[in-house]
C-alpha cells in the first residue's frame, strides 16, 4: 500500500500547547509543565486514514516570538501546518491570524492549515468565545478544533483532519515516479507496524 | 505638590539625556568594535577606548535607571503617596566566605544538591586547585588548569574558576546589578512582552525540573529568575530567550547571583557563537552551521546523509546545544564538566563536542529508521555517554582558527 510521507509544522505562540498537542497525539503522554522548546522537536507517526496511509513528520516549533525569524527553516516544504492557541489568552488567538498570513504568502502553496483551540478543559477561563474562533476559521476555509492535550479531547481527530486533507491535496503526486522529490516523497512499500514507538497504538 | 511637579519634570529631563547619552556611547561602541575589525588603528588604543566605554555606559544604565525610579516613586507618592521600600544591595549579594566555609544556614539547604553535583571525589585537591586560582592570569597555569580540567574540578571550586577564567570585561558592578535588577522589577507587561522575560516564570517551571531547585519557593529560583530577569534589563536588544534559562542554571548552581550574573553575562559577550545566536544574527548563524555541516561531511558523512534524506538540518540540534551548552543532553553533573570545558577553551570547542556526540550516535543515527532517529534526537540524555564522548571530542583536532577562517570561506 502506497504510504505518504509529509512533513508538518506545529506553530504557535510560546505557551499554548504545542509539544503537548503533538505528544499526546504521537505518544498518547501528557506532562503538565512540559519543558519549553528551544529551536523544535521531531516527532513522527504513521496514520491509517480510508484513502490510504499517511507518515506525518512532525516538526513542532518553539513559540516565544524571537524564534519567529527562523520558523520558516520549519515550514518550508511543508505540506501541513497545526496552528495552536490557548483558548484562555486572547494574545496567542491573534497570533493566529498573523501565522495563517505568513503561511499563506511564504509557505507552499497547497500547504493545508488546520487551527487548535487548546485547553478547552478549562472553559471557565475561556477568553475566546467559540463562535468568534468559528467563524474566523470558516473565513479562511480552515478547519477549527477545540482540542485539550491533557483529556486529549480532539486532538485524535484533528490530527487524522489534518492528514487526510493533505492526503487529498496531494494525492497527484501518487500516481507519478515521486521518487525525485525528497520532501513530500512517497514510498511504496509495506505499511510498516512501529514496534517501538509507544506504549499504545492509539485508536487507528 | 508645584514642587513635586517641577521636581518630576526636571527629573524627566535628566532622565532623557542621560538615555540619549547611553544611545549615543552604545553607538561609539559599536563603530570602534567595527573598526577593530576592519581599520589598522592600533588595536591596544581601541581597547583602552572600548573600556573606558563600556564602563561609562554601565554608570549610564545604573544613572539612567534611578531617574526612571525617581519617576516612578514621585508617581506612586503622587498618586497613594506610599514609598516602596529601597532594594537592599547587601541582600542580593551573599559574599562567598573564604575557604569553602559557607554559612551554615545555606549549607543545610544545598546539602542534598552540593552531593548530587559531587561525582568525583576529589581527585585533584582543592589545595592544588587553590594555589592555581591565584595565578590564573599566566598563561602556563591557564594550560595546566586546562590539562587538569579533564581529569574533573572540584565542585567547590568550580564557580570560582569560572569567575577568573571568563573575568569580567564588562565591568560589570553590584550597583549595576541592583539597577538592573531593580529596573527589571519595575518593568511593566507590555515591557516585559517585548523582551520576552514574561516567559521566564514559565520556564522555571520547566528548567531542569528533576532537580527541584529552580523551581518556585526552592533554593535557587529567586537566584536564576534575578539573574534572566537582569539580563534583560541590561540587554534588551537580547532579551530573554528560551534556552537561557539552562545556561543561567548551570551558573546558579555553583555561584552566587551576582556573580553568576557577572559570569553569564560576560560569557555570552566573550563567546561570538554564544552572542550570534543569542541576538538572533541570522547571517552568522546560518555561517556557523555551514561550518558545522562541512565538518559532519568529514566526519560523519553517513549521519548527514541520512539527515539530508530526513530534511534534518544542523541549525536543528546545534542551535538547542549552543543555547544550553549541552545542558539538555546529559545529566546535570555532567553539564557543569562541559561549562568548564568550555569555559577554558572557545568557540570551537562546541563544534568539536558537538562532532563527538554525532560520532557517537552514528552507527545508532545510520542503522535506524525514521521513528528511531526522531526519537534519539529528541531525547539525547538517555543515550549519550559522556566520558565516551568527551575522550572522542578530544581527539577532534579543530581550532578556533580552523573554524573562523571556514566560516569566511564558505560564506
Amino acid at each position: 500500500m502506497a504510504t505518504m510521507e509529509c512533513k508538518i509544522v506545529t506553530l504557535g505562540e510560546g505557551r499554548v500547547g504545542k509539544t503537548s498537542l503533538a505528544l499526546k497525539y504521537v505518544k498518547n503522554e501528557f506532562h503538565k509543565d512540559e519543558i519549553s522548546t528551544v529551536n523544535a522537536n521531531y516527532l513522527t507517526k504513521l496514520v491509517q486514514i480510508p484513502q490510504g496511509s499517511v507518515q506525518l513528520n512532525i516538526w513542532d516549533t518553539a513559540g516565544q516570538e524571537r524564534f519567529r525569524a527562523i520558523a520558516s527553516n520549519y515550514y518550508r516544504q511543508a505540506k501541513g501546518a497545526l496552528i495552536v492557541y490557548d483558548i484562555t489568552d486572547r494574545k496567542s488567538f491573534d497570533k493566529v491570524v498573523s501565522w495563517i498570513k505568513e503561511l499563506k504568502s511564504q509557505a507552499e502553496k497547497n500547504i493545508v492549515i488546520v487551527v487548535a483551540g487548546n485547553k478547552c478543559d478549562m472553559e471557565k477561563e475561556r477568553q475566546i468565545n467559540r463562535p468568534e474562533a468559528l467563524e474566523f476559521c470558516r473565513k479562511m476555509q480552515i478547519r477549527h478544533f477545540d482540542t485539550s492535550a491533557k483529556s486529549g479531547n480532539g486532538v485524535e481527530e484533528m490530527f487524522m483532519e489534518l492528514a487526510s486533507q493533505i492526503f487529498e491535496a496531494n494525492k497527484g503526486e501518487l500516481g507519478q515516479s515521486g521518487r525525485n522529490s525528497r520532501r513530500g516523497k512517497i514510498t511504496v512499500e509495506k505499511t510498516k507496524h512501529r514496534e517501538n514507538s509507544g506504549k499504545k497504538g492509539g485508536c487507528c | 505638590m508645584e514642587g513635586l511637579i517641577s521636581q518630576i519634570i526636571e527629573t524627566k529631563m535628566l532622565l532623557a539625556q542621560t538615555e540619549e547619552q547611553c544611545e549615543k556611547k552604545t553607538h561609539l561602541l559599536k563603530d570602534i568594535c567595527e573598526k577593530v575589525a576592519t581599520s589598522e588603528t592600533k588595536i591596544s588604543d581601541l581597547s583602552r577606548e572600548i573600556k573606558s566605554l563600556l564602563k561609562s555606559i554601565n554608570e549610564l544604565i545604573i544613572e539612567k535607571n534611578s531617574y526612571r525610579d525617581e519617576l516612578e516613586q514621585n508617581t506612586i507618592n503622587n498618586h497613594h503617596g506610599h514609598s516602596s521600600s529601597p532594594y537592599p544591595i547587601e541582600s542580593l549579594i551573599q559574599v562567598p566566605s573564604p575557604k569553602g566555609q559557607k554559612n551554615k544556614e545555606n549549607k543545610d539547604q544545598f546539602r542534598s544538591l552540593d552531593q548530587f553535583l559531587e561525582i568525583q571525589p576529589e581527585i585533584n585537591g582543592i589545595d592544588i586547585w587553590t594555589n592555581l586560582l591565584c595565578e590564573a592570569d599566566s598563561p602556563q597555569v591557564f594550560k595546566k588548569m586546562k590539562k587538569l580540567s579533564r581529569r574533573g574540578i572540584p565542585t567547590k571550586i568550580r564557580g570560582e574558576l569560572w569567575t577568573r577564567v571568563i573575568g569580567n570585561d564588562l565591568f560589570i558592578t553590584p550597583k549595576l546589578f541592583a539597577s538592573l535588577l531593580k529596573t527589571s522589577q519595575n518593568a511593566n507587561k507590555t515591557e516585559k512582552e517585548v523582551n520576552g522575560t514574561l516567559l521566564i516564570p514559565m520556564d522555571l517551571k520547566r528548567t531542569l525540573s528533576n532537580l527541584q531547585v529552580f523551581q518556585e519557593k526552592q533554593p535557587l529560583h529567586s537566584s536564576l529568575s534575578d539573574l534572566l530577569q537582569a539580563f534583560a534589563a541590561y540587554r534588551p536588544d537580547i532579551g530573554y530567550v528560551q534556552g537561557m534559562a539552562y545556561l543561567g542554571a548551570i551558573f546558579v548552581l555553583h555561584q552566587n547571583t551576582y556573580s553568576a550574573f557577572t559570569s553569564f553575562s560576560n560569557l555570552i559577550f566573550k563567546s561570538h557563537m554564544l552572542k550570534s545566536f543569542y541576538s538572533f544574527d541570522l547571517p552568522i548563524m546560518q555561517e556557523y552551521y555551514k561550518v558545522f555541516e562541512h565538518y559532519m561531511k568529514k566526519k560523519v558523512p553517513g549521519v548527514l546523509k541520512k539527515f539530508k534524506d530526513l530534511d534534518i538540518t544542523p541549525d536543528m540540534f546545534l542551535l538547542e546545544w549552543v543555547y544550553t551548552l549541552f545542558s539538555r543532553c546529559f545529566e546535570i553533573e555532567y553539564v557543569s564538566r562541559i561549562m568548564s570545558l568550555f569555559i577554558l577553551s572557545d568557540d570551537a570547542f562546541i563544534i568539536r563536542f558537538g562532532l563527538a556526540i554525532l560520532i557517537f550516535l552514528s552507527k545508532k543515527l545510520v542503522d535506524e529508521n525514521m521513528d528511531a532517529v526522531a526519537t534519539t534526537i529528541n531525547n539525547m540524555v538517555t543515550h549519550l555517554e559522556y566520558s565516551q564522548i568527551s575522550r572522542i571530542s578530544e581527539k577532534i583536532k579543530i581550532k578556533l582558527a580552523d573554524v573562523n577562517k571556514l566560516r569566511i570561506m564558505l560564506a
